[in-house]
């Protein structure tokens, strides 16, 4: 149709130039001058006419429909928004258009993972990949990539695997800060034979929930038909369906009414949600939750049942250890037997990050019960924020203008914004980290995507705590110096808090290095990362770390091998050179001489007094003492992934 | 026929295709605002954003073009002798420059223009002939004096 319109219209323009009168200049050549063009035009609609674009049918569709709308909708009234959305990393959960999304720039890329080559190639327009899956079937793969997961610090590749939209992941993955490729698998603080990347559908099954807005799986064993309302998490997933608002308000005089009245009942503002409620919205993916038993089936076909507005328990279980036997969590055991182990301290609090809400919901700040001062999400963080913000600092954790300080907690302990009063509550310099209400209070103690987070259970630190579950306390992770013996003292002399009992045989050793030697691997992880942390290494000092770092870079775990390098470059000087040329991902028997040359670069230069805390004599490492602590390491098998 | 008759005719023309093409390019205008009031998807929606910019050049070059043609009927007097030539490119100038843009806004997709913006370039060329014809004509009544 088109392409004869224009070609109708082609020959109206021209027309005039025909009916030119004999005697008109040039006449002739007009009429052929016209006559060219016209014919030109007309030629070009019909052979350029693009076809009709046909969905997409190796990769999950976007669909809209039942009642949502797309985010492509909202702009037309809420630009603002929209915009802070789409410099969010929300935004870009789940990316289709590859070329775009993907950072690093190649023609043809040969990686290895674990020994074996995967090959990345642009054909086209389209990026392909090329591998061996090891002891699978279909062994051979070399499909296209369809998607990319993540945008804020890894980016997972997901190719088609050719049975409907199922799609797989590329076992790859591109480290976004570090700017290098690694095992999928060594992303996450995983067992060392632990190589494999999640079986083909993976997206279908789970990561579609929180990568897509309004996800249906709409798969089984046979056939796989995953549909999204829109890929990457939008403004719906937090607002709810929005085409009944968006239908309210396409009349002007409805609109200028609501306006005037001040509320729009026809979608949820999340931030004006009571505060459970609205904590729930977020916590529809930043929690572990499973959906309830009665909601299982259903869910195979229309996805997630929960909308933002409505009571998230009902439709999920916010799971704690305390429903280790409720139906839905042996489901999850079936499926996955470190369930329980991979996500939470032995207390029970979150150990993965990306968890907040289960951790804000075991927080005395929520659990009050006062509903005009109870915290939830959107007292510190900010979906849109402040007009002056910067969104290139904002979008790294959405926190809201001055939430980056103590303002956050102030803004109910107002007695604490005062500098005497607060040095007086943290027996630290109101400037220092000390007093920084998060660095007491909320300590990094989960871990994920490589690195850590801190705790969204408020508490104070404990002793008592540590010993019972492993998990650090927020004294010694900036005082990593310190042995629990100093902690609990100046926790008794400083806040009155009654005396642990601790174990007599390494009592007096810095935390730090029992972490280091002694810990489980998600210990260990935190541990070498604390290392890292500028707050600690200003109270802790830096010139004894390598010794500790360099015996992490054969550990088992690529995720602390990781950690402990990464620290250890950041140290600078001689160890940081004796680093050089290290793979983290190389065998153990290769990469134990690099931790032995960096130890040896360390011996060299430190001449630090002895600190028996730290197992150091005057000559360097007590050797002995070391090696006792290192052989208590807990090898238990760790899983921390997403 | 003499020539004052002839471009009586002609100046009769350009008014009526000038002012019956601002009336319908002024309606178009109100449509577009329509749009904007009942929050069109179709025109508003990220997605879309170059068939609003299409249409709305559409509608620029149409409601411009009109006035252009008011100009020649007012201009045609001061000529030597009636620019036939510059007469027949602002008409199909006229047709092509907002005809392209608005088809091209009808199915323009991933950023990209629709087919029917093939009729733009040849509206531009007629319009650059058009113009410098008027110009030329002008110039030569100048030179007679």
């Amino acid at each position: 149709m088109l392409p004869f319109l224009t070609a109708l219209l082609a020959a109206l323009a021209v027309a005039p130039l025909w009916r030119l009168p004999a005697g008109a200049g040039g006449r002739r050549l007009c009429r052929v001058a016209a006559g060219a063009a016209a014919l030109a035009a007309a030629v070009a609609a019909f052979a350029f006419a693009p076809a009709p674009a046909s969905p997409p049918s190796t990769r999950p569709l976007e669909v809209r429909g039942h009642g949502y709308v797309g985010s492509a909708s909202c702009r037309a009234c809420h630009p603002d928004q929209h915009a802070s959305w789409q410099a969010s990393f929300h935004r870009t959960m789940t990316r289709v258009d590859v070329r775009a999304a993907l950072v690093p720039r190649f023609d043809r890329l040969q990686l290895d993972w674990f020994g074996a080559p995967v090959l990345l190639e642009w054909r086209g327009d389209r990026l392909w990949t090329r591998f061996e899956r090891r002891g699978r079937s279909p062994a051979a793969v070399e499909r296209p990539i369809e998607q990319i997961t993540g945008s804020h610090h890894l980016q997972v590749l997901w190719y088609s695997t050719g049975k409907g939209r199922e799609l797989a992941p590329v076992p790859l993955c591109y480290h976004l800060e570090e700017g290098l490729w690694l095992p999928l698998t060594a992303a996450f603080v995983l067992p060392p034979d632990h190589q494999d990347p999640p079986e083909p559908g993976a997206w279908s099954q789970s990561c579609h929930a929180c990568h897509a807005t309004n996800a249906r799986p709409r798969f089984d064993a046979d056939h796989n038909d995953t549909e999204v309302s829109e890929f990457g998490i939008a403004c719906e997933a937090c607002h709810g369906p929005g085409a009944a608002h968006a239908a309210a308000n396409r009349e002007p005089l409805a609109r200028f009414q609501r306006r005037r009245q001040g509320h729009d009942d026809s979608i949820v503002d999340p931030a004006a949600l009571p505060p459970a409620r609205s904590a729930q919205v977020c916590g529809q993916c930043h929690a572990v939750a499973v959906v309830r038993q009665e909601h299982a089936e259903a869910w195979r076909e229309h996805g997630s049942p929960y909308r933002p507005g409505l009571d998230l328990d009902a439709s999920h279980l916010i799971v704690g250890r305390e429903q280790r036997d409720a139906p839905e969590v042996r489901r999850e055991l079936r499926h996955n037997p470190e369930f329980f182990a991979s996500s939470f301290w032995s207390d029970g609090e979150v150990r993965l990050s990306g968890r907040e809400y289960n951790g804000l919901r075991r927080s005395p700040c929520y659990t009050h019960g006062d509903r005009t001062r109870q915290l939830d999400c959107t007292t510190c963080h900010r979906m849109h924020p402040e007009a002056a913000a910067d969104l290139a600092t904002w979008r790294d954790d959405q926190l809201g203008a001055g939430m980056r300080g103590n303002a956050a907690c102030t803004q109910c302990h107002g007695a604490l914004a005062e500098p005497a009063a607060l040095a007086a509550h943290t027996r630290h310099a109101p400037d220092s980290p000390g007093s920084l209400c998060y660095d007491c209070h909320m300590p990094h103690t989960s871990f994920g995507l490589m690195k850590a987070s801190r705790s969204h259970t408020i508490t104070s630190p404990s002793v008592q705590a540590e010993l019972a579950t492993g998990r650090p306390n927020a004294c010694n992770q900036c005082h990593l110096d310190r042995s629990l013996r100093w902690t609990d003292a100046a926790l008794r002399a400083n806040w009155g808090l009654v005396p642990a009992t601790l174990p007599e045989d390494d009592a007096d050793v810095a935390a730090a290095v029992r972490w280091l030697l002694a810990g489980d691997a998600g210990q260990r992880t935190l541990a070498a990362w604390s290392l890292g942390w500028a707050p600690a290494r200003a109270a802790a000092g830096t010139d004894w770390m390598a010794p500790y770092l360099a015996r992490l870079l054969d550990d088992p775990y690529y995720a602390v091998r990781f950690q402990a390098a990464r620290s250890l470059r950041s140290l600078g000087g001689a160890v940081a050179e004796a680093l050089a040329g290290y793979d983290f991902l190389a065998p153990e028997a290769a990469a134990r001489p690099v931790g032995e040359r960096v130890a040896a670069a360390w011996r060299q230069h430190y001449q630090g007094p002895p600190r028996p805390a730290l197992l150091l004599d005057a000559d360097g490492l007590q050797a002995a003492a070391f090696a006792r602590q290192f052989a208590r390491r807990d090898d238990r098998r760790v899983y921390l992934a997403e | 026929m003499n020539l004052d008759d002839d471009v009586r005719r002609l100046v009769r023309r350009h008014l009526r295709f000038g002012w019956g093409s601002l009336f319908l390019f002024a309606l178009l205008g109100l449509g577009l605002e329509a749009l904007h009031a009942l929050k069109a998807d179709a025109y508003l929606a990220v997605g879309n954003e170059t068939r609003r910019l299409l249409w709305r050049l559409g509608h620029a070059h149409g409601a411009v073009l009109a006035l252009a043609h008011l100009g020649f009927a007012a201009s045609l007097p001061h000529a030597a002798r009636p620019p036939r030539l510059g007469s027949a490119c602002l008409f199909g100038a006229s047709v092509a420059l907002p005809g392209g843009f608005l088809l091209g806004g009808i199915d323009a997709r991933d950023g990209d223009p629709g087919i029917g913006i093939v009729l733009t370039p040849l509206g531009a060329l007629l319009l650059l002939v058009a113009v410098g014809a008027v110009w030329a004509a002008l110039r030569a009544d100048a030179r007679q004096g």
